[in-house]
C-alpha cells in the first residue's frame, strides 16, 4: 500500500484516480461509523459517499502536521452524520415493547429481539455520547484519536463511553430482573 | 450465554456493516463528475478573463460605467433641484 501522504500529494497534483486508494482503505470504517450513527445502512451509504466527496473537495486544506488523515476523515464523517441525525425524524422509543422480554436471549429469536432493543437504546443516547461510543467500540479508534475528533479531553471521552455502556448495561439488568 | 458474549455478538454485528459492492466505483464516478464541473467552471472563468482582456470589451465596460455614473449624477442633481424648487414654492405659497 502506498503511503497516505504520497497518495494525497498525487491527488493534489491532479491524479484523481489515486483517490480510489483512500476510498478502498477507509470505506469500511467510515461506513461503520456513519451507518451506526444514523442507524440505517442505506442512509449511511449515502452519507459515507458524501464524506468522501467532501474529503476530496477539502483535501487541499488537510494539514498532515495537525492530524492523521484518518482523524481528519473521521471528523468529516462524524460531522456529516450528526447533521443527518439532527434532520432525521426521531423514531426512538416509539416501538419499544412494553415488557422487556421474558426469556434469556439464548435462542435466535430472543437474541434478535434483544439486539433490536440494544439498537434502540443506542439510538436514545445523546448524539455526542453515541458518537464517542460508536467510534470507540465499533470503529475501534483510540481514545486519543476520538478526543481529537470530538475536540474534548480524554477524560471526557472515557466518561462518555462509560455512561453509554451503563445505559446499555441497564438492558441486561432488566433482562436479569425479568428472568427471576 | 453470558452478558459479555451477547454484548460481543451484538458488537460484532455492528462492526460488520456491509459496504455495497459498487461503493468505490460510485464514489469515484462522483469525484470525476465533481472534477468535470470544477474544470468547466474554471474554463468559464478563463473565458471571462479572456473577454475582459480585450480592448473593445474594456472600452464598452468603461463607457457603460461612465454613462451610468453621469445618469446617476444627473438624477441626484435633479432630485436636489426639485426639492429646492418645492421648498421655494412652498414659502411663496
Amino acid at each position: 500500500m502506498m503511503d497516505e501522504i504520497e497518495v494525497i500529494n498525487r491527488i493534489l497534483h491532479g491524479q484523481v484516480d489515486a483517490f480510489r486508494c483512500l476510498v478502498l482503505r477507509y470505506e469500511k470504517p467510515v461506513m461503520c461509523l456513519v451507518a451506526n450513527l444514523v442507524g440505517d445502512i442505506h442512509t449511511g451509504e449515502d452519507i459515507a459517499q458524501e464524506v468522501f466527496f467532501a474529503a476530496y473537495r477539502k483535501l487541499g486544506s488537510y494539514d498532515p502536521e495537525r492530524s492523521r488523515f484518518s482523524t481528519w476523515l473521521f471528523t468529516i464523517a462524524r460531522n456529516l452524520s450528526l447533521n443527518a441525525m439532527k434532520k432525521r425524524i426521531p423514531n426512538v422509543m416509539d416501538d419499544l415493547p412494553e415488557t422487556i422480554y421474558t426469556t434469556t436471549p439464548d435462542d435466535e429469536v430472543a437474541r434478535k429481539e434483544f439486539f433490536q432493543q440494544l439498537d434502540k437504546k443506542l439510538d436514545t443516547l445523546p448524539p455526542c455520547q453515541k458518537a464517542v461510543f460508536v467510534m470507540a467500540e465499533f470503529v475501534g479508534l483510540s481514545y486519543e484519536e476520538i478526543s481529537q475528533i470530538e475536540d474534548i479531553d480524554i477524560g471526557t471521552v472515557r466518561s462518555r463511553i462509560s455512561r453509554a455502556k451503563a445505559a446499555l448495561r441497564s438492558l441486561f439488568n432488566q433482562e436479569i430482573q425479568n428472568d427471576r | 450465554m453470558t452478558d459479555n458474549e451477547i454484548y460481543n455478538q451484538w458488537k460484532n454485528q455492528k462492526i460488520d456493516i456491509p459496504v455495497g459492492g459498487k461503493f468505490t466505483d460510485n464514489v469515484m464516478s462522483g469525484i470525476h463528475r465533481q472534477e468535470q464541473q470544477r474544470r468547466t467552471g474554471f474554463y468559464n472563468r478563463e473565458l471571462l478573463y479572456r473577454l475582459l482582456s480585450r480592448r473593445f470589451v474594456k472600452a464598452a465596460l468603461i463607457t457603460v460605467g461612465f454613462v451610468g455614473g453621469l445618469l446617476r449624477i444627473a438624477s441626484v442633481i435633479g432630485f436636489i433641484l426639485g426639492s429646492c424648487m418645492e421648498a421655494k414654492g412652498g414659502l411663496i405659497w
